[in-house]
């Protein structure tokens, strides 16, 4: 039998000396072993064990060991009898043999109650335990106050988004309207201050409608109404709204 | 009383055709949407909605108005009515977005904008416009 190149090449890696062995198998088997093997191991289970050389045959029948007749009966005696013949030893001599150490340390019980403290102690303990419910209840005003502080965040927090989407929705709004936005309530009087007579004058001119007409109408100083035959006369218009414009120039330069 | 005030708004119009300052009318545009966008709490895709349509009708509204004020044989009950259908016109468009009771606040809304501007204008020191001066 040979081996494989590459397994030759890789057991050398591996290790020099089982390379070094020879391959060839030392153990061999007759030739025709294994044709008559069956039938060699039928005929002996055929005859049952009994033929020669077999190991059953060696051995015999005779048991090797042997115990002395009536052991086992005395047996129990004999142990209990060595058992009570044995020095009689109290176990505070076999500690002391075993475990200097334990054996040196006292029996009494280093832990003591007061006289009488069985009958007090549920009195002390519920005594104790009503201190502690006081001590709950802080903690629970605490719990309140936390849970109080708790709400107030949250509820900025909402309002401050509310105000931010709001805020949002009103920027949309100047972005689509194409002008600067004006964002609070002192801003839109600020704004409201600064427009000059004539721009609001002009405005309201293209705006106003009948009603707002009326508002106007109704807002006119009529104590200081010029008599009823200066309306109808186009002259005096022209010469108020003359006048008018004066005023507002000089407001105009006032308020600048 | 009308009349009067009617006269002397036409006096108006006819004597300062020119151009009201354009930044000045901007500011009054801001203002009256501040002042809209206030009343009617408008959440944000509304606004995003809303706002368009708002700055449509206004165009419209403005075209109207234009029209009356230089044509000269305007009929005051005509003019009313133009605006009254632009408003139709916008309405349900305004209810799609913010509903009607939104629709009938922001109505409301525009024309109290009016009255803030004009409230201003009566608590100026000279109060032009509302006093009327002794010819000379």
């Amino acid at each position: 039998m040979t081996r494989n190149k590459d397994i030759a090449n890789e057991l050398e890696q591996i290790s020099a000396v089982v390379a070094q062995i020879n391959p060839m198998v030392p153990y061999q088997v007759p030739e025709v072993y294994f044709d008559t093997l069956s039938s060699v191991i039928m005929a002996r289970i055929a005859a049952g064990g009994h033929e020669e050389n077999s190991l059953l045959q060696v051995a015999g029948k005779q048991m090797p060991q042997e115990v002395p007749a009536g052991y086992f009966d005395t047996l129990s005696d004999s142990i209990l009898a060595k058992v009570k013949a044995q020095q009689e030893q109290t176990a505070t001599e076999e500690l002391s043999a075993l475990s200097p150490l334990l054996a040196g340390i006292s029996k009494n019980n280093v832990y003591e109650v007061p006289v009488g403290y069985f009958d007090s102690v549920a009195d002390t303990v519920t005594s104790q335990i009503k201190e502690e419910t006081k001590v709950v209840s802080i903690f629970s005003r605490k719990l309140l106050i936390r849970y109080a502080a708790a709400a107030v965040v949250f509820t900025m927090i909402a309002f401050g988004i509310n105000l931010v989407l709001k805020q949002q929705s009103t920027s949309v709004a100047f972005v689509i309207a194409g002008v600067d936005p004006i964002k609070t309530q002192k801003q839109f009087n600020n704004e409201l201050a600064a427009l000059s007579d004539d721009a609001i004058v002009s405005y309201l001119k293209l705006t106003a409608d009948t009603k707002d007409i009326e508002k106007i109408n109704e807002s006119i100083d009529q104590s200081k109404l010029p008599e009823e035959t200066d309306y109808m006369d186009e002259e005096f218009l022209e010469s108020f709204m003359k006048e008018l414009e004066k005023t507002n120039t000089t407001t105009n330069t006032q308020i600048n | 009383m009308m009349l009067i005030l009617a006269f002397g708004f036409t006096g108006l119009v006819y004597a300062q055709d020119e151009q009201p300052d354009p930044k000045q009318q901007e500011k009054i545009k801001a203002l009256e949407v501040a002042f809209i966008s206030r009343k009617l709490n408008l959440t944000e895709n509304e606004a995003q909605r809303f706002w368009p349509i708002y700055n449509e009708y206004k165009r419209d509204v403005n075209q109207v108005m234009l029209a009356q004020r230089n044509n000269p044989n305007k009929d005051v009950v005509e003019g009313e009515q133009l605006l009254v259908d632009v408003r139709k016109k916008y309405r349900d468009r305004f209810v799609g977005v913010i509903g009607q009771p939104r629709m009938n606040k922001f109505f409301q809304a525009e024309r109290e904008f009016r009255g803030v501007l004009l409230n201003q204008l009566k608590n100026r020191p000279n109060k032009p416009m509302l006093q009327r001066q002794k010819r000379n």
